[in-house]
């Protein structure tokens, strides 16, 4: 399988304004630092992480919407950061991005006629009555009726707008999509409906989907691979069964062994990362989870991890990963 | 619509606009005087409220009613001209700052700073006596010193706008840059010029009969009422109406714009939740 996006060594600085009365520089967030994956052609990665670790800047990186201070992003051996015009056209028809709060992703004095109609004009070339039939065979392809178009984003309910908002995304026919926490603002009926959406579009249009979220749940059910961030960092890159089976990073394991259970008749309260996430204004141990991880050793504040590879594909940036002990 | 109609703000001042509208427009119609008819007939002059002359009549026998009504043309054809004018470029301006963002937005604000500091009176007076007190003259002075206010609710509305969800959606979906501009965010953001802009007429009618009450706006025989109100302060004791009832004209459109402008507001707010 071939590879479709490919990101290299890439990182995005956030500066604050300087608030404090002294004078003096500002102060940069590193949002995203260093970080370099693949996503594979037709397949469903799931990229998990605290908030503040910096997924959602990944998302923006590779939809343009902000630059990256360094590094490299490259769609189908195109880079971003260099496209002509006309491969910027391509790009934004090829890569379509969901938002996390469907209402907020729609202008809430268009009607939804209006948003298809406007995004179709900016790619195609249609007649009146092929807009009409293909806006609306595209509401048909995840089950809203046609009397939808007349409709405005607010007369909605929150599933139906995100698959609104998958329409509106698919509507140019892109081959990758970013979903940034696409269900977490929906309640759990509608997540798994979203969810399984997403997962039949995956396999009928051959989509490569990067799935953002902290609902590692979630991730579990549709995603093939698994990214772990955390501050700013990858920590864990794996095949979703090798990771739910046997987490290698201390950080993803326990990540995993935090999602609330049922057991018996009382809730799991046992916290298994103490801490806080770091401020990432301040500069960090060599290894980023070190102030927090339970297996800490000297070396985790001194030097740098290295990327180790412990099965077909599973790779770990940490000195101590859970395996090798 | 029906939560318009059933806001009592909203409904007194609109009714109160109503009325003054018709009252300019019907003018010849509902006196049967002529705003600049002299009758030096002593009887005439300086009449107090009657029958005949239900507001009085001025030094020169002028029926006060008919020149309420005729100047209701005047300044409401100003404030018109003017808010639409003031509105439109302000709101290009504040939103283009905005969008536009930087160094762009940087001199934009600093003109924006420039024209709230300066002395706007003396720029009226400066101008007038070199241009002399034509009617475009006045409209283009009112307009060019009414839009800051406007574009810089504009400027904090865009700017927050332009980060929304919506306009992020927009650019992934290859939208043409000024769609983006006109359609998306400078759509979103028209509800408080809307309203602004309600409250602005208020303002302008009282600019522009400060300026008339100066000496700087509508010429005499001309009615307009900031010049009917300068013109009966010199008799405010034998002939208090020639400046009391162009002044209640004055309040109570004021009040009937204000009123539909809170009403708007109101609704609006109401509307965003």
């Amino acid at each position: 399988m071939s590879v479709v996006l490919s990101v290299s060594h890439l990182k995005k600085q956030f500066l604050l304004e300087n608030y404090s009365l002294r004078f003096g520089k500002k102060a940069a967030l590193r949002a995203v630092d260093d970080i370099s994956f693949e996503l594979t052609e037709g397949s469903v990665t799931g990229l998990v992480g605290e908030s503040g670790s910096g997924k959602s800047t990944v998302a923006k990186l590779i939809l343009q919407l902000i630059k990256p201070n360094s590094g490299q992003i490259a769609y189908k051996g195109i880079s971003l950061a260099g496209a002509s015009k006309k491969d910027q056209r391509f790009l934004r028809r090829e890569i379509q991005m969901i938002f996390q709060n469907p209402y907020l992703s729609f202008n809430p004095h268009l009607k939804i006629k209006s948003v298809l109609k406007e995004v179709l004009k900016a790619h195609f070339s249609l007649s009146r009555n092929e807009m009409q039939a293909r806006m609306v065979e595209h509401l048909r392809q995840v089950n809203l009726p046609e009397d939808s178009l007349e409709k405005y984003p607010a007369q909605f309910s929150g599933g139906q707008q995100q698959r609104l908002a998958i329409v509106r995304a698919l509507a140019v026919n892109p081959k990758f999509l970013v979903a940034d926490e696409p269900v977490s603002s929906l309640d759990v009926s509608n997540q798994v409906q979203i969810l399984k959406l997403l997962q039949s579009l995956e396999s009928k249009k051959g989509l490569t989907i990067l799935m953002i979220s902290h609902d590692l749940r979630m991730v579990r059910q549709i995603a093939e691979h698994v990214l772990v961030m955390y501050a700013g960092k990858i920590l864990e890159k794996a095949p979703a069964d090798s990771f739910f089976a046997a987490p290698a990073h201390p950080y993803s394991g326990a990540l995993l062994r935090s999602t609330p259970k049922m057991t018996g008749n009382s809730l799991e309260k046992k916290l298994f990362v103490q801490g806080e996430p770091p401020d990432l204004t301040r500069p960090l141990p060599a290894c980023p989870f070190a102030p927090r991880c339970p297996k800490t050793r000297k070396i985790c504040f001194t030097k740098e991890p290295e990327w180790k590879t412990l099965a077909a594909r599973h790779q770990v940036w940490c000195h101590l990963p859970n395996n090798s002990l | 619509m029906k939560r318009l109609i059933k806001n009592w703000e909203v409904r007194i001042g609109g009714l109160g606009i109503l009325a003054f509208l018709i009252a300019a427009i019907f003018a010849p119609v509902l006196t049967p005087y002529q705003p600049n008819q002299i009758n030096m007939a002593a009887q005439i002059q300086l009449q107090s409220p009657s029958w005949q002359h239900p507001m009085g009549t001025d030094q020169f026998g002028r029926d006060i009613l008919t020149r309420v009504l005729f100047g209701s043309r005047i300044s409401v054809r100003i404030a018109l001209i003017v808010v639409l004018l003031s509105t439109l470029w302000g709101t290009l301006y504040g939103g283009l700052s905005a969008y536009l963002g930087n160094q762009t937005d940087h001199v934009f604000m600093r003109i924006v700073d420039f024209m709230l500091s300066f002395p706007i009176i003396f720029l009226y007076i400066m101008v007038i006596s070199f241009w002399g007190n034509k009617l475009w003259v006045l409209i283009i002075l009112l307009s060019g010193t009414s839009w800051m206010g406007i574009s810089r609710l504009v400027r904090a509305e865009v700017l927050s706008i332009k980060e929304a969800p919506f306009v992020q959606a927009a650019v992934v979906l290859n939208i043409p840059r000024w769609k983006i501009f006109f359609r998306h965010i400078l759509l979103n953001s028209m509800t408080p010029v809307l309203v602004a802009a309600t409250m602005k007429v208020g303002i302008i009618i009282l600019l522009e009969s400060t300026l008339s009450f100066l000496g700087l706006g509508v010429q005499p025989p001309t009615p307009s009422w900031g010049n009917m109100i300068a013109n009966g302060k010199d008799f405010l004791i034998d002939g208090w109406w020639m400046s009391v009832f162009p002044g209640f004209a004055i309040v109570s459109l004021v009040v009937s714009i204000n009123l539909l402008g809170d009403g708007l507001q109101r609704i609006f707010n109401l509307h965003a939740q």
